[in-house]
């Protein structure tokens, strides 16, 4: 069927006509960052021994960005780095736990930029962050025949303890894990190189200013202390792929 | 549910008629390309995107490597003029954020605790 109708024409006009009005710029970005944080609490820790640290679950961020071009200049946008650490636990009265950590560092990133050459940008970057720390154990329930083996709120005790909070718990649902949140700021500078219009790489250094307090842990509605770790006022790198949706 | 199946109907004929453009015709003067010529790739629409990358590989295919790398050079022209100088506020917080980055890393390798 060969389509000659008019109504064929303007519809496909009317979709090439929309973007004319408004040309958003959507980016989307993926690539890893950099930065060295101290985290006494885990690898220090006396009393548990947490899973060995490494280049990937200290020094390695996982970063996703999404930014909208408002301006020709400038753009806003999402950008999330996140850290994980995952492992057995090793020296618990009996059982071994499953270890997952992340650190969230989630941003609202106002950059502005100029391009120095057609394919070369320098970009400016301020923006809060919002951080969330969690920490899940999964863990057995009690498997010993009487039922009075060791069971998930022993376990959680162990992990508390571990990091100096004395006041144990009484009782621990099976599924659920301990957060923290807290709020910082950031400063970036970034060079950014498009190999094709669409496509970039880009390379940014800046710091990572974070108001993290190991007191402030939640644990199923109750404060807890959590790890200690050196997050603020760290540098920071980053590099990533740049794709332009639009 | 009649209308939902007038519906498809209608926009698979859209899409089998546009099927047709391209394959009859030059893929180079398919009009994603003569729009992206004008406008660039990143004022096509969303939808739009799949089906140009498409055309224009088959554009370059058929001998039409000029016009295509042309899009390409239009566009970082294009955006090269438009954001080659900070205007407005926009300089202003550059500079804010390379004196913020400045003198934190002045601080990091200065002061000890």
């Amino acid at each position: 069927m060969k389509c000659q109708i008019l109504q064929c024409k303007t519809i496909l006009a009317l979709f090439l006509i929309i973007p004319l009005f408004g040309q958003p710029k959507l980016t989307v970005g993926v690539g890893l960052g950099f930065y060295e944080p101290a985290m006494a609490g885990f690898d220090d820790n006396d009393l548990v021994a947490f899973p060995t640290g490494n280049v990937i679950n200290r020094n390695l961020l996982f970063n996703f960005s999404f930014f909208y071009e408002f301006f020709h200049n400038a753009r806003v946008g999402y950008n999330v780095l996140s850290s994980y650490d995952i492992g057995r636990l090793e020296g618990f009265e009996t059982s071994k736990p499953v270890f997952y950590r992340t650190i969230n560092y989630r941003m609202i990133p106002l950059e502005t930029f100029f391009r120095l050459k057609p394919k070369v940008e320098l970009n400016f970057t301020l923006t809060p962050i919002w951080g969330r720390g969690k920490i899940t154990l999964e863990t057995k329930p009690s498997s010993s025949e009487d039922g009075v083996g060791h069971t998930i709120t022993d376990d959680w005790n162990e992990l508390l303890n571990g990091f100096g909070d004395e006041d144990a718990l009484t009782q621990v649902a099976s599924a659920n894990g301990m957060r923290s949140d807290w709020l910082g700021f950031s400063g970036m500078i970034g060079y950014r190189y498009y190999m094709k219009p669409w496509l970039a790489l880009e390379f940014k250094a800046g710091f990572l200013n974070n108001n993290y307090d190991k007191d402030s842990w939640r644990f199923q509605g109750k404060k807890v202390k959590g790890p200690e770790m050196t997050i603020d006022k760290i540098p920071i790198f980053s590099f990533k792929v740049v794709y332009a949706l639009k | 549910m009649k209308r939902l199946i007038i519906i498809l109907i209608f926009i698979a004929g859209v899409s089998l008629c546009q099927n047709i453009d391209t394959n009859d015709s030059n893929p180079c003067s398919d009009p994603l390309i003569s729009f992206a010529r004008k406008f660039g790739v990143k004022g096509l629409s969303l939808k739009d995107l799949p089906r140009y990358y498409k055309v224009s590989k088959a554009c370059k295919e058929q001998g039409g490597e000029a016009i295509i790398d042309q899009i390409q050079i239009n566009e970082y022209n294009r955006d090269f003029e438009n954001s080659k100088f900070m205007s407005g506020w926009t300089s202003t917080y550059g500079m804010c954020v390379s004196v913020i980055v400045f003198f934190y890393f002045i601080g990091l390798f200065t002061v000890k605790k």
